[in-house]
């Protein structure tokens, strides 16, 4: 039964405010309460003298297992005076806090209920009002252009959009107390991080570039210096700053002519006219992409707001869409984990207590109930996440691994007594077989069984002519294999041995039998109801995010099984069967990434003095820190970087059918990006230790810890002839990490 | 008398015949080895069954008549398990035909024309059930 209990909410990777935050979804849900657990703490005075904004990514997500979860409403608390929050949804996974900023201030799309905070406000938080000393002999007009340098030698541009009075300050200086829109910052200026130049391409009359985009604080400081470009230049300091609220915008499109700003050598001495059609270039950083320009929405003096189509997908993830702004409504169907934004006001209020604090509290509703988080914040100025919690080493959020953590310890002998069975499954006939291997390479979906013994086992298997199911029982650790070929040579009268193979059980979802058939898609579904509907019998356990595949995208022959690896494919990730039932586990191949391996709790821990015997092949690959994933007729193109680079070394281009949402780009190049880079491959020999605290047989992906070094379990086997009884794995090891 | 019984057909065994290999017997089976480190492992398995029961004569005792042992090489030729009763206890055993000859015999005077009544020095190699 759906429940709200189920629920998690999950923060975005990158909890803070610059363009780039957001992220996919941290593995470890928020948890109720704790401080600063999604925003940062409020700075007093900077915070609550000038306002703040701040924007969070939230994932809705529920615990691995649990049914889906409609929501009837989604809701967001404002507890506190002085503080207001609203929720929206915006984007796809992989949009970044500038592009939800900017549609949350693309206010037009946007229709508050009552009680919700004033967008416009917000907007206006956004211009800065600053009193500077003119002297004597500059004057000051609307449509000025400023620049500015900062105390460490940033500058950059703004215009002056209103004056709002003149004075003389307490030196007895004349000065002038105008409002401002920040235009142009440079590298080392805290807006420029916040910034999107867009270049007008198709008018020849207007190479430059231009700023459109908000900033989300006046970023000035008292001291810093602007430079009134025309008509003389003549300097002016800041000496003091507001943040008022800037009323009465009018579109002034194209500026006047003759306007000082013209001249400004930066801007090739033109201002862009922007079209309706017309392309533009987008560049953020390094990064650039095309876009056409729909609508203009609105524009002040000189900022205009425009809504763009992404001709190329880059870090908004949209298809290709017009970003839309919407409230989560009743009846909305989230497919976990779903993206929505919490935006956090904070008012320009006085604090009248030493003691600030504030909350919301975020929710989901349905019919079985109601799951929140409040999300709480004090006046540490502490950064968010705060109270994030360590990830855990398996648990709800982690997907399940087939054996149980634990440690192989350091000791000066190991003594084991091991049991082996081998049982017919109709009956629990005995089979009398002299060793066991089993495997599980490293790729494979499957187990494999090679028995062998006495003769018996010929006329049990040879001539069979129904699939047979054989329990393997290792010190009380089961497997189920179908039995596949049934092998016997003799030599002389005495000499036979008998060897037979099977794979798990749940191959039957795979040929020979389950027949292949043709697979499509009529009408939008997710990838996982694709595998899950296909199968027969077989349990589908999904461990990786789903995304949305359009009408008639898919089209694919083979069995389910190889239908649920056809779709694993698409994101890199790995298909493996459980060992003793019918079911089938979608995973990622890099739940992790190798970079995070060290701050990881490993499942298991390897004492080197439990290894048998060891091999160490160095396999190094090219050291990928970025990669281009792109889909194909309906399709979308995504780049992935590794975070901390800046993806100069790019992987070769990755084109699936199924690529057809950001979620599966991020999947996919996750598991590109993880398998690079100089590694090892480590086999060792271990002995089986089950019982409290002992992790029995490994299982592919789990994180070991082997002395002081780390690796994941790509492969393990099992030889059993007793009295012996051992365990060979095969594990990756990246560098530089330990 | 000790016996070896098929079901239907019986072997005499003399009492003198010894189990000389009674306690050469390892009721565990063991592998042992060493770790990377020189960590000591073992692995071990207690075993069932599969004793070995050698009985053998000696130039002074335990020798058997011809009839008995053309009677016990007969028994020999025969497969399942059987009844050894050996000083009033009785084993489930069969021969064991892996580690050599089952019935081992040598004429203790080796005679041209021999007669069932000439003697040999016996050696019977059985195994547990």
């Amino acid at each position: 039964m759906p429940s709200p209990a189920d629920t998690r909410f999950y923060p975005g990777e990158i909890l803070d405010d610059s363009p780039g935050g957001g992220g996919a979804p941290r593995s470890w849900p928020l948890v109720s309460g704790v401080m600063n657990n999604l925003f940062s703490g409020v700075s007093i005075p900077a915070d609550t003298e000038n306002g703040s904004l701040s924007i969070r990514k939230v994932y809705f997500g529920r615990v691995a297992g649990a049914s889906e979860f409609v929501t009837a409403s989604a809701y967001v608390d404002n507890a506190d005076v002085g503080t207001r929050a609203v929720m929206f949804q915006h984007g796809g996974t992989e949009t970044p806090r500038g592009a939800a900023a900017d549609a949350l201030v693309t206010a037009g799309q946007f229709i508050p209920k009552p009680g919700d905070p004033d967008m416009t406000t917000i907007l206006t938080n956004t211009l800065g009002r600053v009193i500077v000393v003119t002297g004597d002999t500059v004057t000051l007009a609307v449509g000025d252009l400023l620049r500015f340098f900062g105390p460490t030698g940033a500058h950059g541009v703004a215009c002056v959009t209103a004056i709002v009075g003149t004075g003389v300050n307490t030196a007895g200086v004349a000065t002038t107390t105008l409002d401002f829109t920040p235009l142009i910052g440079t590298s080392g200026v805290a807006l420029r991080t916040d910034t999107l130049c867009v270049r007008c391409e198709p008018a020849p009359e207007d190479p430059v570039y231009y700023q459109n985009r908000r900033i989300p604080q006046p970023a000035f400081a008292l001291g810093w210096k602007f430079v009134l470009d025309q008509p003389s230049a003549s300097e002016i300091r800041v000496v003091d700053v507001f943040g008022l609220p800037l009323p009465g915008y009018t579109q002034i499109d194209p500026p006047p002519v003759g306007s000082p700003r013209n001249a400004l050598p930066e801007w090739g001495g033109h201002v862009p006219v922007f079209r309706r059609g017309g392309r533009v270039l987008l560049r953020n950083g390094t990064n650039s992409e095309q876009a056409t320009v729909l609508d203009i929405r609105w524009s002040n003096t000189l900022g205009h707001r425009l809504v763009l189509s992404h001709n190329l997908q880059h870090s908004y993830g949209d298809g290709g869409t017009i970003h839309s702004l919407s409230r989560i409504s009743a009846g909305d169907d989230l497919v976990a984990p779903e993206a929505f934004w919490v935006a956090r006001s904070i008012n320009r209020t006085p604090i009248v207590t030493p003691q600030f604090h504030g909350s919301v509290t975020i929710g989901m509703t349905n019919l079985d109930g109601v799951a929140t988080c409040e999300l709480p914040w004090d006046n540490s100025g502490m950064p968010g996440g705060q109270g994030a919690a360590p990830p855990p080493p398996s648990g709800d959020t982690v997907y399940p691994l087939l054996s149980p953590d634990g440690t192989i310890p350091a000791q000066a002998s190991y003594y084991h007594t091991h049991t082996l069975a081998v049982t017919l499954e109709a009956t629990g006939a005995a089979l009398p077989v002299e060793s066991v291997s089993l495997s599980m390479e490293d790729g494979s979906v499957c187990w494999s069984l090679t028995a062998s013994g006495r003769p018996a086992l010929y006329d049990i298997f040879a001539e069979s002519t129904t699939p047979q199911l054989v329990r393997v029982e290792i010190d009380s650790i089961d497997w189920l294999f179908l039995v596949e070929s049934a092998s016997r040579t003799r030599s002389g009268p005495a000499d036979r041995s008998v060897t037979i193979t099977g794979r798990s059980a749940a191959m039957v979802s795979g040929e020979p039998y389950a027949l292949p058939s043709q697979w499509g898609n009529d009408g939008r579904v997710t990838a996982r109801a694709v595998c899950e509907n296909a199968q027969s019998g077989t349990a589908i356990e999904w461990h990786v995010l789903d995304w949305h595949i359009p009408d008639k995208v898919l089209t694919f022959a083979g069995s389910a099984l190889a239908l649920v690896q056809r779709v694993s494919e698409a994101i890199g990730a790995a298909v493996i069967c459980d060992r003793a039932s019918n079911t089938i586990f979608v995973v990622p191949r890099y739940p992790r990434m190798p970079a995070d391996w060290a701050a990881t709790t490993p499942n298991v821990v390897i004492a080197e003095e439990a290894i048998r015997s060891d091999s160490f092949v160095r396999a190094d690959k090219p050291n990928y820190t970025s990669v281009w994933v792109s889909g194909q007729q309906q399709g979308v193109l995504g780049q992935v970087y590794l975070a901390g680079t800046d993806g100069s070394a790019q992987a070769p281009l990755v084109t699936d059918l199924l690529i057809t949402d950001s979620v599966a780009v991020l999947q996919r190049g996750r598991s590109v990006l993880g398998g690079s880079g100089p590694q090892a491959r480590i086999t060792m020999t271990l002995p089986v230790m089950t019982g409290a605290g002992r992790p029995g047989v490994l299982s592919p992906g789990q994180l070991v810890q082997v002395g002081t070094w780390r690796g994941v379990v790509r492969s393990v086997a099992v030889n059993a002839t007793l009295p012996t009884v051992e365990q060979t794995i095969g594990v990756e090891r990246h560098f530089p990490y330990p | 008398m000790s016996t070896l019984t098929n079901g239907s057909t019986t072997a005499n065994l003399s009492d003198d015949l010894q189990w000389v290999d009674e306690f050469a017997w390892n009721p565990v089976a063991q592998k042992t080895g060493r770790t990377i480190t020189g960590a000591f492992w073992v692995d071990a398995q207690p075993v069932t069954a599969g004793r070995a029961v050698t009985l053998q004569g000696d130039d002074n005792t335990g020798w058997a008549s011809r009839a008995d042992v053309v009677a016990l090489h007969a028994l020999a030729a025969t497969t399942g398990p059987l009844t050894l009763t050996l000083r009033g206890a009785a084993h489930s055993v069969v021969f064991d035909h892996e580690a050599g000859a089952a019935i081992e015999a040598r004429a203790v005077v080796g005679y041209a024309d021999v007669a069932a009544g000439d003697f040999y020095i016996l050696t019977v190699r059985l195994r547990t059930l």
